[in-house]
């Protein structure tokens, strides 16, 4: 009867999968050898050494076809009903085989990049929850078989205990034609994309350009300048570089770094969500995203830890909210299980929202804010920048402009104190009967939603200089990441006690 | 079977609160290991400064070492007030454990939310006949918690009674 069930017998790839093998390895070995290619190209190479070198790619690529054969060869996989496993074997040289109990499966999702999209085949990523955060990535698969096996997969996880299967198997018997229709889905346009991405911040654009201008600057140092060189560019610099030369310098390369920036930052957007689509199905969220490497993920609520909502005054006026989806993950927290969907209407987030969590939000609610010892703690951090920068100055230049010094600590001083009374001001914690609700942000206004009962556990700390005030630093452990509030009086610490209660009581499964 | 059913109110200042728990203290051999194990960094630490002084007898190196002499004299203080702070309360769903002097951090861990329970000894655990209970959440590593200086045989029963709750409540 196993022979009627999909993939019960060990399966190879689609067969171009040796060629996605063979570009893969060869990027790898050549990655490492980049500074020969950049050392042929630029440098002056005798033709003997040219041989060599010539003679020795191709024995490479010889070497590396035969082992891609061999890596496709034995890419072995297959679901063992019996034992309930996914099972891989792989490897030329050293054979290893991975079993995945059902359960530990966390997601299946398919993805493809440049390459793949090229040759037409899916990847098939399984996520697990191992403490060493272990996933199985299947890298050529026909679209037929990709979905057969995220479905084939996703069945069996649907159906961890047998409680949770008699559930599934009635909603299965009454609903299985409904099953698959979607009951509301919604599509990024490119409008809405390029919009998003003028109202995201456009600082990580211009960070970007930054460090990669700046290692580009670190190679050519490293290649070109020699000494004959710097002493050509200092006389250079003492005959050229004026006061005015600079200013005006920097009146031409502020602004354009900025609208660099926000090239850069509108383009990766619009690369990173090409095609967003988000389909609520019966039992799921599915997502699709991304030109250059397109992602299809399907979601289960429970599996959600963190459900984040962020939004700034600009992405507000144009109604385009960014909503994170942090997801059960037991090694270290990684970027990875954070699903960031963004360029959603309030109302798809609300739609969103209930179907993380079926409950409605409720009228009891206890709000909480840091005490104001947290903004003193704040105006000391963000008086640090300004010590570092006298005392760098002090340091390296021989003579204090105390008019200059003066006007710049007169700016910042007040700028700074009312960005930090207003960043202070916006914190603040809400216990609503099911949730844990944290409000942060000035600027970029961020919500993190809890279900109380998917925390893991709870501490809470206290420094000896708060003990006299009375106050407490909480952080709230999910299986995604921890949820930490500052400086908070000692009448939280019953509401810690409730959500203690509410984790001992809570009969749902956590993941 | 409906008479089973209670939706009493739930009022917060019922609840069994954490902090008013009795706290069992750790034994006193973690306190005397932990003195042990800071003295041998200490004797290090003047080793390699005589080793200093013998070659380049400068006055810099008494300074160094004075400066050093009082950072141990901290650290002994402070050792000392940290393992008096150790404390562990087992209640009938969950496990509270504080610890830390200067940052006192209390963390309660729900059964129903372990992963798994071990215990670990070291190398001066084996030399004091103590273990360390470790309990292991899918929070994360500041979710998760070890309790030291525990008597190999309390630790093994406290492990299996946690490990029997979980089951319990898995059940």
């Amino acid at each position: 009867m196993y022979g009627s069930k999909p993939f019960s017998q060990p399966q190879l790839q689609s067969q171009v999968g040796i060629l996605l093998i063979f570009v893969s390895s060869a990027y790898k070995s050549l990655r490492g050898l980049w500074v020969l290619g950049a050392y042929i190209i630029f440098g002056k190479i005798s033709g003997q050494i040219l041989d060599f070198i010539i003679v020795g790619a191709i024995l490479l690529a010889i070497g590396l076809i035969i082992f891609s054969f061999f890596a496709y060869k034995r890419f072995v996989f297959h679901i063992d009903y019996d034992k309930s496993q996914f099972i891989l074997k792989q490897g030329v040289f050293n054979s290893s085989q991975t079993a995945i109990p059902f359960n530990r499966i966390q997601q299946v999702y398919l993805k493809r990049n440049l390459l793949q999209r090229l040759i037409n085949v899916y990847e098939v990523v399984i996520d697990t929850a191992g403490s060493k955060g272990e996933e199985v990535k299947i890298k050529a698969l026909s679209r037929k078989k990709a979905d057969q096996l995220q479905e084939a997969l996703m069945q069996e996880v649907q159906s961890p205990t047998a409680e949770d299967a008699i559930i599934e198997e009635s909603e299965n018997s009454a609903e299985a034609v409904h099953k698959q229709q979607p009951l509301w889905k919604y599509s990024l346009s490119i409008g809405t994309l390029i919009r998003l991405g003028l109202s995201t911040n456009y600082l990580r654009g211009i960070w970007v350009l930054l460090i990669f201008g700046g290692s580009i600057l670190q190679q050519f140092d490293m290649n070109l300048l020699d000494e004959n060189y710097n002493a050509q560019l200092e006389s250079a610099y003492d005959t050229y570089i004026t006061a005015e030369y600079t200013i005006t310098l920097l009146l031409i390369a502020v602004p354009l770094l900025f609208i660099i920036g926000i090239v850069i930052t509108t383009v990766e957007i619009f690369i990173k969500y090409y095609g967003l689509q988000l389909t609520r199905t019966q039992n799921d969220l599915q997502l699709e995203m991304g030109l250059r490497t397109n992602t299809r993920v399907t979601l289960k609520a429970r599996r959600v830890q963190v459900f984040t909502i962020s939004i700034n005054p600009v992405q507000r006026y144009l109604n385009l909210f960014n909503v994170q989806l942090a997801l059960a993950n037991s090694a270290e927290t990684t970027e990875k299980n954070k699903i960031k969907i963004p360029g959603l209407p309030a109302e798809i987030v609300s739609k969103v929202r209930s179907f993380l969590f079926e409950v409605p939000q409720s009228e009891n609610e206890a709000v909480f804010k840091p005490n104001s010892l947290l903004f003193v703690r704040h105006c000391l951090l963000g008086l640090l920048p300004l010590f570092l920068g006298l005392m760098v100055w002090y340091v390296f230049l021989d003579y204090f402009l105390w008019n200059f010094i003066l006007s710049i600590v007169l700016i910042y001083l007040p700028v700074m104190l009312l960005i930090k009374w207003y960043t202070y001001k916006a914190i603040h914690l809400k216990f609503s009967d099911e949730f844990l609700i944290k409000k942060t942000g000035l600027w970029n206004k961020k919500t993190e939603i809890i279900a109380i009962y998917k925390l893991q556990s709870v501490t809470v700390k206290q420094p000896f200089w708060y003990k006299n005030r009375d106050l407490y630093n909480l952080i709230f452990h999910t299986a995604s990441g921890d949820l930490a509030f500052s400086a908070v009086k000692g009448d939280i610490l019953k509401y810690i006690n409730y959500s203690i209660y509410k984790i001992e009581t809570s009969e749902k499964p956590w993941m | 079977m409906e008479n089973t059913f209670k939706n009493d109110q739930i009022v917060l200042e019922n609840l069994p609160s954490y902090e008013s728990l009795a706290f069992e203290p750790v034994s006193i051999k973690q306190r005397i290991k932990a003195l042990i194990s800071l003295s041998i960094s200490l004797i290090v630490v003047l080793i390699g400064l005589s080793v200093w002084f013998f070659y380049d007898s400068r006055d810099l190196v008494l300074y160094i070492t004075a400066a050093v002499l009082l950072f141990f004299g901290f650290q002994y203080f402070l050792v000392v007030k940290k393992q008096m702070c150790y404390g562990y309360a087992l209640r009938e769903r969950d496990i509270v454990f504080k610890r830390g002097y200067i940052f006192r951090k209390t963390t309660v861990i729900p059964f129903n939310r372990i992963q798994h329970v071990s215990t670990a000894q070291g190398v001066l655990d084996k030399l004091f006949k103590i273990s360390t209970l470790q309990i292991f959440t899918a929070g994360g590593s500041g979710s998760d918690i070890n309790i030291p200086g525990l008597e190999p045989q309390l630790a093994a029963v406290i492990k299996e009674a946690i490990v029997q709750k979980v089951d319990n409540v898995r059940v």
